[in-house]
């Protein structure tokens, strides 16, 4: 053992119930091979109230699972696991849990899930849905986003047994509205990620059918097909394409369709038990009234076009193993406000078109700078503006119930400000 | 009632409305306040062919415009009669009298225009052209005239 | 399944698109239609697409198209009028719009629809007449209502503009167009409280298309404004003469103090209308609220 290790040691006995210290001395342990003293020290980490047990918080709790992890001890991870979501953590969770049902899985122990009482023995039903990769780690910025959608939705899957002593059960109806680029459909798949359920994407065009009666038919299955795979996210993108207005309806023949749609989420003659409907917009305003009653869709998220540092993150990936030079992407995320990923990928496709042309005609290979980047930004504007001009309207005069609260906050922040260089497109 | 008569197209011989926006209506008082009868009558006749106005609906600006020039040099004579030789008196009643013509004559000439210039607002979108540059070389140009004009009778008249 | 039922659906499908105004889906499903089955439907429907999309040129070019195989066709005439119109090509949308009408001569919505078009060109004599012969065919006809408000308004006829916009919305309160021409009538009339009261609660259910005027409305009804009354209900002119009528009387009557004191605060009153009114705008457009 180390004098390190040693003088930590004994500084832990003065004060045993310092997490960091003892997560700082279970690092160094495993580091020199000591696994055993290491997983000791592990167990004392939370102690249920005893004073001589410090209980950690989110951050730690997830360090000492990563550690217990490295130290093989897997239901020790699992345990700090659960405790680092009890108390928020978002970031790195469903990677880790991965890491370790996979472990378990490898040793053959069947992983720790809820299983429904009363199933038979037989083998579960081929799913349908995909099991989503995807989790909120790979999700850019958007931290109050994804903490909204962590608490609201995935810790309800996550506890059940707490959120059903207050009467709350897990599913129900989550619409995601807001301007188009700004990753609705990536933040759907990663709240399924981060649930470990199977994500079933239900597109317009495989309900929308021109025959009589037969949309109605196709949206009916989407649902029977969720139930039966249950615990499942149900995703419907552009849903105002299916729950349309009736009152904005040109015809009659889309009707129906809002009506079969009301049906599914009431599950009039169903089990919507565990069955996640997660719905995305860009137009709320289009999305039929009854659609956002008690009940059905009643929990709104908007989803805003990323901020500064999800910018940053975008613009990193985007240029990723590009040759560049003198590259200050902080300076470029914060002049390209209200972009969404859609349109900083154009930015970036631009530029590149440019350094393609200089090197075309000079000969040489130049690296992308920063001049090359401006100069694509100045022909360059955010996708997202006249769905703000829009949205303001909706603000001013529509906002009675409340719906648009979190726009009208989101209309008066930096971003915002930053972005009135832009004016919006005259309206024809 | 026979509809063949209805039913004959005749926007076809209307004056297009040309491709530059007109002049909002409520800036013309302007003109009329500070140059008087004949500037407001000129942006008047320019606007009613932005606006496509018909030729009969444009021969009654140039009607009223007309009457008001007329009525001015009336209001001008009127008030050097009136203030008997006081030069400052005179000053003012001769403004104040080109000024409440002007006025007049723009309450007219706009009745003229409005029904058009609703429609504009109504139909078009667009916004309006500004007056300022056009107004201002009304005013001074042939606000100057009339003055000219109105000074040449002041005289004869005191003769 | 037959051959023809393979290209009927994409049209169902169109059809289905532009009932949720979908305008781009609806031209991908045309992509994949024959338009030889149904060239007049065809055609019509992408015309429509077009319209929706905001785009008058395509939209008129698709029904000039449909116009080639079937120039009698009345919708694809009235789509052709409509394109023309939003163009600002008022005789051509004209000559389309009478095609309509040469075959349907007493129908009340289209000749409603051409005194519109015929007002728009300033013909107001021509849209009465129209109105007339419309009301005398259906004398109930919710369009002619409209168009007469119309006429009223245009005319500067704003008392019976705005009987008339109750009248609409008596039948139909939530009429975004009834409520938008009430309203305009009301602002004009200077009567703003009542145009704030009919528009800003409409402006909740389409705000997209009443939220400028009930914007306005709030504008004109702030408090900073109300010292203007007098100017938005009798107008500048009247306001002048009252005005300097009444300094030039105090002068006489009273003393030069007076009536200078009067003429200052004139023309304080003349600068605070100058100044106050683009302010308050542009701090309520910026507030949003």
């Amino acid at each position: 053992m180390s004098d390190r290790v040693r003088a930590l040691l004994d500084a832990l006995a003065l004060s045993p119930a310092s997490v960091p210290l003892r997560l700082m001395v279970i690092e160094l342990l495993l580091a020199e091979g000591r696994g055993d003293e290491a997983a000791a020290q592990l167990d004392e980490i939370g102690g249920g109230g005893e004073p001589n047990r410090g209980e950690p918080n989110a951050a730690e709790a997830l360090q000492g699972a990563k550690l217990a992890m490295q130290a093989g001890r897997l239901e020790r991870a699992l345990e700090l696991l659960e405790a680092a979501k009890r108390q928020g953590a978002v970031e790195g969770v469903a990677e880790l849990e991965r890491s370790a049902n996979a472990a378990l899985a490898e040793r053959g122990v069947r992983r720790l899930r809820v299983v429904r009482t009363g199933e038979g023995s037989g083998p579960p039903p081929a799913p349908v849905g995909e099991r989503p990769t995807v989790t909120f780690a790979d999700v850019g910025g958007l931290e109050d986003v994804k903490k909204t959608i962590h608490r609201r939705i995935v810790m309800p899957f996550r506890r059940p047994e707490l959120y059903a002593a207050y009467g709350r059960r897990a599913g129900g109806g989550v619409l995601l509205f807001g301007p188009p680029g700004c990753g609705k459909t990536l933040l759907a798949r990663a709240t399924a990620g981060e649930c470990g359920v199977p994500f079933l994407n239900v597109r317009m065009e495989e309900i929308l059918d021109p025959y009589f009666g037969q949309s109605e038919r196709n949206l009916h299955a989407a649902f029977e097909s969720a139930r039966a795979q249950a615990p499942c996210v149900l995703f419907l993108d552009e849903l105002d394409a299916i729950a349309f207005s009736r009152r904005k309806h040109r015809g009659a023949a889309g009707r129906p369709l809002v009506d079969q749609l009301l049906q599914e989420l009431d599950a009039i003659g169903a089990d919507n038990r565990d069955l996640l409907v997660l719905g995305a917009t860009n137009a709320l305003w289009d999305v039929d009234d009854a659609l956002l009653r008690p009940g059905r869709f009643d929990r709104l998220v908007f989803v805003p076009p990323p901020d500064v540092a999800a910018r940053r993150e975008i613009l990193g990936i985007l240029l990723r193993g590009k040759p560049q030079a003198g590259l200050d992407l902080a300076a470029l995320a914060a002049e390209t406000p209200l972009m969404s990923g859609a349109d900083l990928r154009s930015l970036a496709e631009r530029a590149i078109d440019r350094v393609i042309e200089e090197a075309l005609e000079g000969g040489a290979e130049p690296p992308l700078s920063q001049a090359h980047l401006r100069s694509a930004l100045a022909e360059t504007r955010p996708s997202t503006l006249e769905w703000l001009q829009r949205a303001r309207s909706y603000v001013e005069f529509a906002n009675q119930a409340g719906l648009y609260e979190e726009v009208a906050a989101f209309l008066k922040s930096k971003d915002v400000k930053a972005a009135k260089r832009w004016n919006p497109p005259p309206r024809a | 009632m026979s509809t063949d008569d209805l039913l004959s197209p005749s926007l076809r011989d209307r004056q297009e409305a040309e491709a530059r926006p007109p002049w909002r209506l409520s800036s013309q008082v302007w003109i009329g306040l500070l140059g008087g009868a004949l500037p407001v009558t000129v942006i008047g006749w320019l606007n009613a062919e932005r606006l496509g106005l018909e030729r009969e609906r444009r021969t009654w600006i140039l009607v009223w415009g007309a009457v008001g020039v007329a009525l001015t040099l009336l209001a001008v004579g009127w008030a050097v009669v009136a203030s008997r030789g006081d030069a400052s008196a005179q000053r003012t009643w001769t403004r104040l009298a080109s000024r409440a013509v002007g006025l007049l004559t723009y309450l007219a000439i706009s009745r003229v225009q409005a029904p058009a210039d609703r429609a504009f607002r109504l139909f078009d979108g667009r916004p309006y052209a500004s007056l300022w540059g056009p107004g201002t070389a009304a005013v001074l140009l042939l606000g100057m005239l009339q003055a000219l004009g109105a000074m040449a009778l002041t005289r004869w008249v005191a003769q | 399944m037959s051959a023809g039922d393979l290209s009927a659906a994409p049209l169902e499908l169109a059809e289905r698109y532009l009932e949720i105004e979908r305008p781009e889906e609806a031209l991908a499903a045309l992509a994949r239609a024959t338009p030889d089955e149904d060239p007049e439907r065809y055609h019509l429907l992408r015309a429509e697409a077009h319209l929706l999309a905001e785009r008058p040129e395509a939209a008129r070019d698709a029904a000039a198209l449909g116009l080639a195989v079937e120039p009698e066709s009345i919708p694809l005439l009235l789509v052709r009028s409509c394109c023309h119109e939003r163009l600002g090509e008022l005789a051509a949308a004209e000559e389309s719009l009478l095609g309509a009408l040469r075959q349907l001569p007493d129908e009340p919505a289209l000749l409603c629809r051409y005194g519109r078009l015929v007002a728009r060109g300033g013909q107001l004599d021509k849209a009465r007449r129209l109105l007339a012969e419309a009301r005398r065919v259906d004398p109930d006809s919710r369009e002619a209502a409209r168009l007469a408000m119309l006429l009223d308004y245009l005319a500067g006829d704003d008392r019976a503009a705005a009987e008339g916009g109750r009248r609409l919305l008596a039948d139909d309160p939530e009429d975004s167009h009834g409520v938008a021409m009430l309203g305009l009538t009301l602002l004009e009339r200077g009567d703003h409280g009542a145009a704030r009261e009919v528009v800003v609660p409409a402006a909740a259910l389409d705000p997209e298309r009443l939220g400028g005027l009930a914007r306005e409305a709030r504008i004109r009804t702030h408090p900073l404004l109300w010292p203007l009354w007098p100017l938005q209900r009798f107008g500048s002119v009247p306001v002048w003469f009252g005005a300097v009528g009444l300094i030039l009387v105090t002068g006489r009557l009273a003393s030069p103090r007076v009536s200078s004191i009067l003429a200052l605060t004139y023309l304080a009153w003349c600068v605070y209308s100058w100044v106050v009114p683009p302010l308050l705008r542009r701090w309520v457009v910026r507030r949003g609220r």
